[in-house]
C-alpha cells in the first residue's frame, strides 16, 4: 500500500496511506499533478492546516475510507441534518474552535463528506434557536442598532409604502385604537395624527393577527406588516410569518 | 468525547436510559389513572361523537363515483372494527412503503430540510357535529395501522389562517408485526378552545401495505372549566363494550388499547422495581461530559469562516431558522437574504398558517426561485387566485417546478398565469385541485419544457387535455388517475402516442373509458417505464392489447393491472419475457392467473422487487410461503381474503 507524507502548517509530518489521503480532492490532484511516485520522499505541504486539525482529519478519513464516493448530483441532494452517524456525532463533539477549523480544513482539502457533516453539525446548533440564543451560542456580537433591529422585524420597503399610501375608509371595518397604538409603538415613524383606516378584505385577519399572542408558546413572533397595491384594491396585512407549528419536528423534545 | 474514550456510544446509552424512564413513568401514570378513575364521577358536559363529514382529503384508493375504499367511509360509527382485514368499507389512500419513491415516476424533493423530522404524505379533514374542547381523539385502524403522524384541530370562530392547533404529532410507526386492528388514541396537547374540524396527516413510509381506517371519534367537553383548571386524570376513557364504543370510566376494562405506547423491547425486560437513581445519575454524568464541548466560546469563531462556508451551513436550515438567523447580526443578515436560499421554497409544512402575507414577505428574495411547493396551502383559504397569479407574474419567471396539490385557490386563470409567465416550467402538479373548471380549453402558449404533469382527481375534460398534451412536446410523466370527466381516454391515448413519444410514465388509474383500442395506440411509446392501468374497467378483457403493449415497451419497470380480470397467464409470462427490467407488478384481483404462471414469472424476472397477488383466487398461502423462501429479495404481498386472521377482542 503506497504511503504519502503530509506536512502540517506547523511542520509536523504525517505518513498516511494514499488510499485514505485520496479522500481529499486537493491532495489527490496535487499528487497526480506533481506525478509523485511511490518511492518519492517528497512531502506534500499543507500550509493551511495545523497538526492538531490534520490529525483529526486523518482520523475521520481513516474511519470513512470505505464510504462510497460522493455523488456530484447537487440537484436532489438531501438537506436533512438528522442523518449524522453516531460515530461522526461523537467525533464532532469538540470545542467550537476545532469544529470551525475542521470546516476550513475540509473546505481547503476539498473533502465533501467531512464538509457536509461539519456544516450539518453547525446547522443543528442554529436550528430552532432565537437570534439571541444563536448569538449566545457562538458569542456573536449584535451589531444592529436598536432602530435597525426593529426595522428587521418589518419589511422596510413596504413600510415606506405604508407611510406614503393614502388608505381610504373601508367598508369592512376599522382597526381598534388599541391595535393602532400597538402599531404606532412599534413603528414610531408613523405619525399618530394621521388618520389610518384600512380598506381590506382581510380585516378580521389583521385584528386577530395583532391580537394573536402566538398560541402554542413559541419564542418569537415574526410579524410582517405589508401594504400591497393590487390594481385598485389595497391589501393591508399584518401576520405572523411562520406559525409556531410548521417545523415542529425540531421543537419537540 | 468519542466512543474509545468513554467505552460506549453516548447517544445510544442516553436513549436507552430515557426510554426506560419514560416507560416507567407511563406505566405508573396509567396505574394511577385506573385507580383514580374508579373514585371520580364522569366529567360534566362530556360529548363523544364520530365524525360526520369529510371536508377535504389528498388522496383515496377508490374513485369519486364509487363507495369502496373512499374517504367518506371514515364517517359515522365503525362498521368493521374490531375485525382486522382488507375491507372495501374503509378509507384507503394511494400509497404505502417506499415503493412510490422507487418507481420511475418518483418526484424530486423540494427543500426537504423544511419538512422537519415528521413528514406527511396525505391528509384528511373531518368535521364533527358538535364543537368540543378535544380531550381524546381515537382513530379506528382496521388494517396495517401506524401511519398517523399528526392531528390538528381547527378552532371555531377564528379565521382559517389562525385556527389550526397542533393536537398531537409523532413519527410514523412500524406496526407491521401487529396483525389486528388498533384503536389509536394518542395523548393530546390540551387546548382550551372549541374544535369542530380535525385534520389527520399520514406518512405511509413504514407500512408494509395500505392502511385502512374505519372511523374517527372525538371526545371532549362543551366548555372549558370556568376555573381554568382541567383535571386531566379524570378524563373518561374510550372503551370497547359489546354494544359499541362508549366512553366509560367506571367499568374495569383493559386499557392497553387506549394509547399505543411502544417501547424498545429491551426496556420492557428491566424489572419494574429497579430504582431510577443510577440511570438519572448516569445521564447527569453524560451531560456533564457533554457540557465541555457545549460551553460558549470566548471568541466568535464564525468570523473565521468565509461567507461561502456560512452559506453552506445555512443551506441546511429550514425556512423558519433561516428567518431567525437573519436577525443575529449584519453579516448573517446579508448572507441569509441571498436569493440562493430561496431558489427552492416548500411551504407545505406550514400549510396550517399559510396566508398571502407569508408569500408576500418572501417575495423580495424570490427572484431566483426555481422550485415552489405550495401543496395543501389552500386549506386555510389564505390567498385568492388573483393574488397568487400576481405572485407568479413577479416571481415565476425562473420556475421549473410548481406543486399546487389540493389548492382550492387554483382555477382556470391560474393555469393561464402559469402558462404565460413560467416559460421554463418542467413540472406542474395539480393533484386534487378540484376548483379548476378547465373551461379555457386552449392554452395561449406552448409549455416547451414541460416534463411532468399531474392531473390526478381534477375535472379536466377530454378536449382540454388534448390541447394541453399537444403543447408539451417534452412530456415524460403524466398522471390522469381518477379524472372522471374524461369521456374518451382512447382519444387521449392516441394524442399521447403521436405528440409525446418521450413518455416514461403514464397513470390511467380508474380511467373507465380506456379500451383495447387506446392501449394499442400506446405501443408507439417506446420509452415507457411505468404504466398504471388499475381499475380501468374498459380493459377488463384486454385481449391481445396488453401483449402488444409489453412487446413494444421493453423498458417497463412497473406495471399495475389491478382488477383487470381478463389478464391471463399468457399476459403474465409475456411481461416476464419482454420486460426484463420489471421491478414492481400489481396483480391484485386477477382471478385467472395460476400458481404455475406466477412461479415461472418469478423465476424469469430477475429484477423484481414487489409483486402484489392479493385476491388472486388461484393462489394459496402455501404457494406464497414457498415463493417468499425462494425469492427473498422480492416483496410478495398476499393477505388471505377469507379474513382468517381477523382478530377478535
Amino acid at each position: 500500500m503506497p504511503m504519502i507524507k503530509l506536512q502540517s502548517s506547523d511542520g509536523e509530518v504525517f505518513q498516511v496511506d494514499f488510499e485514505i489521503a485520496k479522500a481529499s480532492v486537493t491532495i489527490k490532484t496535487m499528487v497526480e499533478d506533481l506525478g509523485l511516485e511511490e518511492e518519492d520522499e517528497e512531502i506534500v505541504p499543507l500550509p493551511n492546516v495545523n497538526a492538531g486539525i490534520l490529525k483529526k482529519v486523518i482520523q475521520w478519513a481513516t474511519y470513512h475510507k470505505d464510504d462510497p464516493p460522493a455523488t456530484e448530483d447537487d440537484e436532489g441532494r438531501e438537506k436533512r441534518t438528522d442523518d449524522i452517524s453516531s460515530w461522526d456525532a461523537d467525533f464532532l463533539k469538540v470545542d467550537q474552535g476545532t469544529l470551525f477549523e475542521l470546516i476550513l480544513a475540509a473546505n481547503y482539502l476539498d473533502i465533501k463528506g467531512l464538509l457536509d457533516v461539519t456544516c450539518k453539525t453547525v446547522a443543528n446548533m442554529i436550528k430552532g434557536k432565537t437570534p439571541e440564543e444563536i448569538r449566545k451560542t457562538f458569542n456573536i456580537k449584535n451589531d444592529f442598532s436598536p432602530a435597525e433591529e426593529e426595522q428587521l422585524c418589518y419589511n422596510s420597503i413596504l413600510d415606506d409604502k405604508l407611510k406614503n399610501t393614502r388608505l381610504k375608509t373601508g367598508a369592512a371595518g376599522t382597526l381598534k385604537a388599541t391595535e393602532l397604538n400597538k402599531i404606532f409603538r412599534q413603528r414610531p415613524s408613523i405619525e399618530k395624527t394621521q388618520p389610518f383606516r384600512f380598506q381590506t378584505k382581510e380585516t378580521n385577519d389583521l385584528d386577530s393577527c395583532l391580537k394573536h399572542n402566538n398560541g402554542g408558546g413559541s419564542d418569537v413572533a415574526d410579524y410582517v406588516l405589508t401594504v400591497e397595491n393590487l390594481g385598485s384594491i389595497t391589501f393591508v396585512m399584518c401576520s405572523q410569518l411562520v406559525n409556531n407549528y410548521g417545523n415542529s419536528g425540531d421543537q419537540k423534545q | 468525547m468519542n466512543d474509545e474514550q468513554v467505552g460506549f456510544n453516548l447517544d445510544d446509552l442516553r436513549k436507552l436510559c430515557k426510554s426506560y424512564i419514560d416507560y416507567t413513568r407511563t406505566y405508573m401514570d396509567r396505574k394511577q389513572v385506573r385507580r383514580i378513575n374508579k373514585q371520580r364521577s364522569t366529567l360534566d358536559n362530556f360529548v363523544f361523537q364520530f365524525s360526520s363529514e369529510v371536508v377535504d382529503f389528498s388522496s383515496q384508493y377508490g374513485s369519486d363515483i364509487s363507495i369502496s375504499y373512499t374517504a367518506s367511509n371514515v364517517t359515522g360509527r365503525p362498521s368493521k372494527f374490531p375485525n382486522y382485514g382488507d375491507f372495501p368499507q374503509s378509507y384507503v389512500m394511494r400509497s404505502y412503503g417506499p415503493w412510490r419513491d422507487l418507481a420511475p415516476s418518483r418526484k424530486c424533493p423540494i427543500m426537504p430540510q423544511n419538512a422537519g423530522r415528521i413528514r406527511s404524505e396525505d391528509y384528511i379533514i373531518l368535521s364533527f357535529e358538535i364543537p368540543v374542547v378535544p380531550l381524546v381523539i381515537s382513530i379506528f385502524e382496521t388494517f396495517t395501522p401506524g401511519s398517523v403522524v399528526r392531528i390538528s384541530g381547527k378552532v371555531v370562530d377564528l379565521p382559517d389562517t389562525m385556527a389550526w392547533r397542533l393536537l398531537w404529532e409523532g413519527l410514523p410507526q412500524n406496526c407491521n408485526g401487529l396483525r389486528h386492528s388498533r384503536l389509536f388514541a394518542p395523548k393530546l396537547n390540551y387546548i382550551k378552545e372549541l374544535v369542530k374540524e380535525i385534520c389527520i396527516e399520514f406518512n405511509h413510509s413504514q407500512l408494509d401495505y395500505y392502511t385502512e381506517l374505519d372511523a374517527v371519534s372525538m371526545g371532549g367537553i362543551l366548555k372549558y372549566p370556568e376555573n381554568g383548571e382541567l383535571d386531566i386524570i379524570s378524563i373518561p376513557m374510550v372503551t370497547h363494550t359489546s354494544l359499541g364504543y362508549v366512553y366509560d370510566n367506571n367499568e374495569e376494562q383493559d386499557q392497553e388499547i387506549l394509547s399505543d405506547i411502544r417501547v424498545p423491547s429491551m426496556a420492557s425486560n428491566i424489572p419494574m422495581s429497579t430504582s431510577l437513581d443510577p440511570f438519572l445519575k448516569l445521564i447527569k454524568n453524560i451531560e456533564e461530559l457533554e457540557n465541555e464541548w457545549r460551553k460558549v466560546p470566548d471568541v466568535d469563531y464564525t468570523l473565521r469562516l468565509p461567507n461561502e462556508s456560512l452559506m453552506q451551513i445555512f443551506s441546511y436550515l429550514d425556512l423558519k431558522s433561516l428567518r431567525l438567523c437573519m436577525r443575529v447580526c449584519k453579516r448573517f443578515n446579508n448572507i441569509c437574504t441571498d436569493g440562493y436560499f430561496y431558489r427552492e421554497l416548500n411551504l407545505k409544512p406550514y400549510w396550517c398558517s399559510f396566508s398571502y402575507s407569508m408569500l408576500i414577505s418572501l417575495e423580495p428574495y424570490c427572484n431566483q426561485m426555481t422550485k415552489l411547493d405550495l401543496s395543501w396551502c389552500g386549506i386555510t383559504k389564505g390567498i385568492l387566485s388573483t393574488a397568487f397569479n400576481l405572485f407568479i407574474k413577479k416571481c415565476g419567471t425562473n420556475l421549473t417546478h410548481l406543486r399546487l396539490d389540493c389548492c382550492g385557490f387554483v382555477n382556470d386563470t391560474t393555469l393561464i398565469a402559469i402558462n404565460l409567465f413560467c416559460k421554463y416550467i418542467k413540472e406542474l402538479s395539480l393533484r386534487s385541485c378540484t376548483s379548476i373548471d378547465f373551461e379555457l380549453i386552449c392554452p395561449p402558449q406552448k409549455f416547451p419544457e414541460m416534463e411532468r404533469i399531474d392531473f390526478y382527481r381534477t375535472n379536466i375534460t377530454t378536449d382540454c387535455l388534448h390541447f394541453y398534451i399537444t403543447c408539451m412536446p417534452k412530456l415524460k410523466h403524466i398522471n390522469l388517475g381518477s379524472c372522471k370527466r374524461i369521456d374518451c381516454m382512447d382519444h387521449i391515448a392516441y394524442t399521447l402516442s403521436t405528440s409525446n413519444k418521450q413518455l416514461v410514465s403514464v397513470d390511467f388509474w380508474k380511467s373507465y373509458t380506456l379500451s383495447q383500442t387506446g392501449l394499442r395506440f400506446l405501443t408507439a411509446l417506446k420509452q415507457l417505464e411505468e404504466i398504471d392501468l388499475g381499475w380501468c374497467l374498459g380493459l377488463s378483457i384486454p385481449g391481445d392489447s396488453l401483449l402488444d403493449l409489453v412487446k413494444s415497451c421493453p423498458k417497463l419497470k412497473k406495471i399495475i393491472v389491478v382488477s383487470l380480470r381478463g389478464v391471463s397467464d399468457r399476459d403474465l409470462l409475456a411481461f416476464a419475457d419482454y420486460c426484463p427490467l420489471l421491478e414492481q407488478i400489481d396483480l391484485v384481483g386477477l382471478r385467472a392467473i395460476t400458481v404455475d404462471a406466477c412461479s415461472k414469472f418469478l423465476q424469469k424476472c430477475k429484477n423484481l422487487k414487489l409483486m402484489d397477488v392479493n385476491f388472486c383466487e388461484n393462489i394459496k398461502e402455501g404457494d406464497v410461503q414457498v415463493w417468499r423462501l425462494k425469492y427473498p429479495n422480492v416483496c410478495i404481498q398476499f393477505t388471505t381474503s377469507d379474513h382468517s386472521n381477523v382478530y377478535h377482542y
